[in-house]
């Protein structure tokens, strides 16, 4: 991977929601995390460990209360284009077919005359010509996925945020898009921050495994991927990687 | 192009003759049974002496049942050959039958006989009438009759309607979209909305610088209610995914609520809109029996007061045109915004 100038910083990063009853609930407690552009990074952890908190905080959907959040030193306060979020369900514009879903973000920005092209370039690539006209209601769920994915992509994002896009696939659809996301990840060196329950799809996708505690959220492990792409599932070094981050995982003996 | 076009010539010659199929025997006896019994109202129609009142000379309901026997004719012969038109003129044929059948009774039982008590159950003919009468008001000597009522009644209502729409729209996407707005509007929805509008009625004539004005206010407060509270309703239901989807791609607040809620919620609209609509055709009788000296409500108040009761039957039948009509154009401009929804209230 070619290592570019971006840069995410996450220092210090708590975050707690006040429940009704007016108990505080730690989400995230002292999350640091740097990441260099051309990087994938996969965030991993038991339910409720406050990964996809930290994406929303990425993102700018939500706010901190502690710590520091800056993309090229810049604090994130809101949300941007920039920053290019696929979300775990596909929601779909139901009143939209998919080549205007997919067009969605770049006439939000007017952006949609002068990058024409990139639509029809990211349906190509996500494999759906042909559906450009059918409405979500008319495509399959994998389909939906990567409608969702082009969505995001086609704003040429410098940060990808993946909150498991992939979970409602099936096994086959799944690993075709995983490939997808290589291709484009090849192409054109973001940052991506993948959360995920899958630990064969960390292993496959990333450079680096982020492994979280159970809540509130912190870092625990930091495991390096050196293998080389495209990554065979089941060579013994894959497998060896697996039971690397499925260790750091098992917190009971720890 | 030349090859092109021939092309495309040939195959609209091969669509319009896909659509000609001659009718089967119980798709012409299906076609036929209409006409007969058109034709068997039309029969009695003339073989019967009028009795009640007597002497009474029958203007409009021969022509009127000629006219259906003719237009009717028309459409079967069409069908014969072509398949799209039989299918629909077929669809009719039951309601068809029913409905000139009871047209029949109905003329039987009263110019023919005076079975049923005159004048409040006038013959079809004086109802026909009735369309044409000169029945004075603020339209008094204008020819046309009750089409000038009609057209009283339908601006007031297009009005209305179109200022309760536009306040509905402003008025429901505050109160949905802002939680500030939302608390200064929602206590006043919550006292005005529900109050029937006659009981507005009397405040409006005073306050109002003319009764049109007071009208066309009343009318417009019965499409706002609804339309606020589905949009509202609407709104604070769209998907939170959908507007942080639209976010995450940087779309501004205005951007989001025109291409994210509003089409999110146009089922909402639509629904708003059909029951304002029903609403404020209720608001228009009333404001023209009490204010306005003009249109089908101030027809039939009056009317009332006169015993024209085939007056009250033509107006009726003129209001029920006009909100089947309306409803119809509301139900198909709806089917055609909202293609890719799979289920929308049918009408």
């Amino acid at each position: 991977m070619v290592a570019g100038n971006h840069q995410l910083i996450a220092a210090h990063v708590s975050r707690w929601f006040t429940g009704e009853d007016g108990v505080k609930l730690l989400a995230l407690d002292d999350f640091n995390l740097e990441v260099n552009q051309g990087e994938v990074v996969a965030l991993i952890g038991p339910s409720g460990c406050g990964k996809s908190t930290f994406l929303r905080l990425v993102a700018g959907l939500d706010e901190m209360q502690e710590g520091t959040l800056t993309y090229d030193g810049d604090p994130i306060t809101a949300p941007s284009p920039n920053r290019g979020f696929v979300f775990q369900q596909a929601n779909l514009y139901p009143w939209l077919t998919v080549e205007k879903i997919v067009a969605f973000g770049l006439k939000a920005n007017n952006e949609y005359q002068e990058k024409k092209l990139r639509v029809q370039e990211m349906i190509d690539l996500m494999g759906l010509s042909g559906f450009e006209k059918s409405y979500p209601h008319q495509i399959s769920g994998g389909m939906a996925a990567r409608v969702a994915i082009a969505q995001t992509l086609v704003m040429d994002p410098e940060v990808i945020l993946l909150d498991e896009p992939l979970s409602a696939l099936d096994a086959f659809t799944r690993a075709v898009i995983q490939d997808e996301i290589l291709k484009m990840v090849d192409r054109f060196h973001p940052i991506v921050l993948l959360v995920t329950h899958d630990i064969e799809e960390a292993v496959y996708l990333s450079d680096r495994v982020i492994v979280l505690s159970p809540r509130p959220g912190t870092n625990i492990a930091d495991i390096p991927v050196d293998l080389p792409h495209p990554r065979d599932r089941i060579s013994p070094e894959f497998i060896a990687k697996r039971h690397e981050v499925l260790d750091a995982l098992n917190f009971e003996e720890a | 192009m030349p090859l092109a076009s021939q092309n495309e010539r040939t195959q609209d010659q091969r669509t319009i003759f896909q659509y000609v199929q001659f009718a089967n025997g119980k798709e012409v006896l299906k076609l036929a049974a209409p006409l007969v019994v058109i034709a068997l109202a039309f029969i009695q129609d003339a073989a019967m002496p009028a009795v009640y009142p007597e002497g009474y000379v029958e203007a409009r309901y021969p022509a009127f049942l000629m006219i259906s026997l003719v237009v009717y004719l028309l459409f079967a012969a069409l069908s014969v050959w072509f398949k799209p038109v039989r299918a629909k003129v077929i669809h009719f044929w039951g309601l068809l039958i029913v409905a000139y059948g009871l047209l029949m009774a109905y003329n039987y039982n009263t110019v023919k006989t005076g079975n049923l008590l005159l004048p409040v159950m006038p013959s079809p003919d004086a109802i026909l009438n009735g369309f044409f009468e000169d029945v004075g008001g603020a339209a008094s000597g204008a020819t046309g009759g009750l089409f000038f009522h009609f057209m009283g009644s339908f601006s007031l209502l297009l009005q209305g309607v179109a200022l309760g729409f536009v306040a509905g729209m402003i008025y429901g996407t505050l109160m949905g979209y802002s939680r500030f707005w939302n608390y200064w509007l929602q206590p006043i929805i919550k006292i005005i909305g529900p109050v029937p509008s006659t009981a507005w009625m009397a405040i409006a004539m005073v306050l109002a610088p003319s009764s049109h004005t007071a009208s066309v206010f009343l009318v417009s407060l019965t499409t706002w209610f609804p339309l606020s509270v589905n949009l509202s309703g609407g709104i604070r239901g769209v998907p939170k995914a959908f507007i942080e989807r639209a976010e995450t791609m940087g779309a501004s607040p205005f951007y989001i609520i025109r291409h994210v809620i509003y089409p999110a919620v146009l089922p909402n609209i639509f629904t708003g809109l059909f029951m304002g609509l029903c609403f404020s055709l209720t608001a228009l009788v009333t404001a023209e029996a009490l204010g306005v000296e003009a249109g089908l409500g101030w027809v039939i108040n009056h009317a009332q007061g006169w015993n024209e009761f085939d007056l009250i039957f033509s107006s009726v039948i003129v209001f029920i045109l006009m909100a089947f009509v309306l409803l119809t154009i509301l139900f198909k401009v709806q089917k055609h915004c909202m293609k890719w929804s799979k289920g929308a209230i049918q009408w």
